[in-house]
């Protein structure tokens, strides 16, 4: 009997120890290079499941190209991706390679994390106005990944429905853009509004290079009270004007998807987009949605639009397999193959080769998108710099004041000095 | 959470009814086994104990000391002393914002929640047929009313196009967006927190059943009404479990961050009228790479919480009744 229990006990103690050596087991799992000579790069995106499946063909192809680098790839969606990337990054984690966008850049490459790029990466080939973006204190710190640009999209259906023309965007003011929303908002009828307000910092950015500012400089904010007053101010009268709904429709608004705005429901005439939303608007709506310049002041010189890139990949500043991380990244930006398989994912192609060779296959919405960037090519102000540290707050920010604004919490003076005095303290 | 008293087991028991063993040897075996077994147990509990060690109670002492350093998450950090402590009531408006909110939400929708549990308990425990559909029915809000999903359609619901609005329509009222509207969004999120009554209802139920019956005969006889009966009677020997059902909720609903961060688009939109403390935390650590201030603020809310509690215990000796004294 006694015999027993004590061969019970050695075999608890002994699965109690197996259980713990497993769980230690299970936090070790590391990284690094295997013994027969093999890399292992760890990628990091975020995205939805139809961007992770592309990029996980791209990835295999080059793994198939470079049989000696092996790629363990993480992906996340939007929504988590910093938390995570971020915590890795603390923990001394951080992924070779990995995607950023330009709100985080300067933040990252200002702390360290980041690898120069420089002789990494072939840039010969890509659009030079946008690769600028991701150089932060003279060193190329990310390569962007293809372009956005910031444009007004219009409902045709609804303008048809409405018996609205379509405006002539050529040379429209902030007036005729006022004018044709609450027309739209008049004959459309109930339900149907003219324009979806939005506080957008790119909305921002072109308004205050029509004034001569730019959104930050020097690491501060750059747009002056007196534009930014100007700018709440143009929501202000869109509302009084009845050429878009009232505040708290607005304000629900704010938050919703792409889906759910006015013109993805049929409800509205226009609203401010990127250029890369415009099929997921297409397809909410099922109508055709174009895209019309961003209307200017009268007396404006520079209509102020710009090429944004959609994000960047980066490596490690720390990572130990630098070179074929380049190597990676090089592959996703300058490969015409890969970039047959990740087309306009990640932002209409920049590269002037690869573009060559993939435009016409590219969806309806991306070929669109291309036009429309050629058109406006030429008027096109430079691109976005990194911004400053605790610009990723400022977005926020604006949305925040400007409802303040609508709801008639403060008026367009107040609430312009009032978010001035705060990112002063928030950008640094 | 069980029993620590060791139980005799059976080969014990066994073993001295045999007498074949002197009373001191069979002491000391006994004492061995015993501290054996303690050994045992303390190894079943090694990866739970390594686990509150690592996962739980080192991160915790972690963000103690970085609440007073300014560690940016992805940089190096600074002792920055009372700093955080101090700017969260001299220079951010917005702490003070998201604390008022969170104030209120929480001393609105507990006692109405409760409440409402309560009524909903009593209207039960009067022998509904089908009471365990029921239960089970008003339970369900519980367990996924802080989900992303009914946040969502919470949204919805209280939406300028929702079914609030249509349902006004029917009455000739026109509604607007409730949770557009700065000064309704929070009210929005309260009735949401109302609205998972089940869990304390489940609660006031099994206490509404643990009420003997002979109390409410006693008192019919002497000719007390319903009313009398629930003052009197159900109210009292209720306490322990309406003080129990407190406490938790209270605990929970300062916690509270998904509904709003749903309900307002991840930002406390419109206006900041839905940031909730938990949420500024977030965004402060994650958003704008604050972590020593966003720990500041997480232990400044283990203070208010703890001091809530602590105060709760030392009123609920005027008013929470335990059968024996």
């Amino acid at each position: 009997m006694l015999h027993q229990q004590k061969r019970t006990t050695r075999l608890c103690v002994a699965l109690a120890v197996a259980g713990g050596m497993l769980a230690i087991a299970a936090c070790g799992g590391g990284s690094g290079s295997g013994g027969d000579g093999k890399v292992t790069l760890r990628v990091s995106w975020w995205g939805d499941a139809s961007r992770d499946k592309i990029t996980e063909q791209a990835v295999a192809l080059f793994e198939k190209q470079n049989p000696n680098i092996e790629i363990k790839s993480s992906y996340s969606d939007w929504g988590s991706y910093y938390d995570q990337l971020t915590t890795k990054v603390a923990a001394g984690d951080t992924p070779d390679v990995f995607a950023i966008e330009i709100r985080k850049l300067g933040e990252f490459a200002r702390r360290d994390t980041l690898a120069d790029l420089k002789g990494l990466v072939n840039t010969a080939d890509l659009d030079q106005k946008l690769l600028t973006s991701g150089v932060v204190d003279g060193t190329q710190y990310g390569i962007p990944t293809g372009a956005n640009a910031f444009a007004v999209m219009a409902n045709t259906s609804v303008f048809k429905k409405a018996g609205v023309p379509i405006p002539d965007d050529s040379s429209w003011t902030w007036e005729d853009y006022q004018k044709v929303s609450a027309e739209l908002g008049a004959a459309g009828g109930s339900g149907i509004y003219g324009t979806q307000l939005n506080f957008n910092d790119a909305f921002l950015k072109v308004f205050a290079a029509q004034h001569g500012e730019p959104l930050y400089k020097d690491g501060k904010f750059g747009v002056s009270a007196g534009t930014l007053a100007d700018w709440f101010q143009l929501s202000v009268d869109m509302i009084k004007a009845k050429g878009s709904p009232d505040a708290n429709l607005s304000n629900e608004l704010g938050s919703d998807s792409i889906e759910q705005s006015l013109i993805g429901t049929n409800k509205g005439g226009m609203g401010m987009y990127w250029t890369n939303q415009l099929s997921a608007a297409s397809t909410a709506s099922g109508g055709q949605i174009d895209l019309l310049r961003m209307p200017r002041d009268a007396g404006a010189t520079t209509g102020g639009m710009f090429l944004q890139p959609t994000m960047f990949w980066a490596v490690g500043a720390h990572s130990k397999q630098q070179k074929a991380a380049g190597k990676l990244v090089d592959f996703l930006v300058n490969d015409p193959q890969a970039a047959k398989i990740l087309g306009s994912d990640r932002g209409l192609p920049m590269n002037s080769k690869v573009l060559a060779e993939i435009r016409d296959s590219l969806p309806a919405a991306d070929q669109a998108s291309l036009a429309y960037v050629d058109k406006v090519r030429t008027t096109l102000a430079d691109s976005p710099t990194a911004y400053p540290n605790g610009a990723a707050d400022i977005p926020d920010m604006l949305q925040r004041y400007g409802q303040d604004v609508i709801s008639g919490h403060k008026t367009p003076e107040a609430a312009a000095k009032a978010f001035l005095k705060e990112a002063d303290s928030t950008l640094s | 959470m069980s029993s620590t008293q060791a139980r005799p087991y059976p080969a014990e028991a066994r073993s001295g009814s045999e007498h074949t063993v002197p009373a001191a040897q069979a002491a000391r075996m006994r004492r061995r086994r015993r501290r054996r077994e303690t050994l045992t147990a303390y190894l079943f509990l090694a990866p739970w104990f390594g686990g509150l060690l690592f996962i739980t109670v080192g991160p915790l002492l972690a963000s103690l000391y970085l609440s007073f350093t300014d560690y940016s998450l992805i940089g190096g950090s600074r002792w920055v002393g009372l700093d955080n402590y101090t700017r969260m009531f001299t220079d951010d408006p917005r702490f003070l914002k998201a604390l008022q909110n969170t104030t209120v939400y929480v001393f609105v929708s507990v006692p109405l929640q409760l409440t409402f549990a309560l009524l909903l308990a009593l209207l039960l425990d009067r022998g509904v047929r089908g009471l365990a559909i029921y239960r089970s029915i008003y339970y369900l809000p519980s367990l996924f009313g802080s989900s992303v999903a009914i946040a969502v359609l919470w949204r919805k619901v209280f939406g300028d196009d929702g079914l609030v609005n249509h349902f006004l329509g029917l009455f000739g009222i026109s509604g607007h967006s409730w949770i557009g509207d700065p000064s309704t969004a929070l009210w929005t999120i309260v009735v949401l927190n109302v609205w998972t009554f089940g869990s304390p209802m489940v609660i006031f139920l099994a206490g509404l059943r643990q009420i003997p019956v002979s109390y409410y005969e006693a008192a019919g006889i002497d000719g007390a009404g319903k009313m009398r009966q629930f003052f009197h009677i159900t109210l009292p020997l209720l306490t322990p479990v309406i003080f129990f059902n407190l406490i938790l909720q209270l605990i929970h609903a300062f916690q509270s961050f998904t509904q709003a961060f749903v309900v307002s688009g991840g930002n406390g939109s419109p206006s900041d009228s839905t940031l909730f403390y938990t949420m500024y935390v977030y965004i402060k650590g994650f958003n704008s790479f604050e972590m020593g201030y966003a720990s500041a603020m997480a232990w400044f809310l283990v203070l208010i919480v703890a001091c809530l509690t602590a105060l709760n215990f030392l009123m609920s000796k005027y008013w929470v009744f335990y059968g024996d004294n």
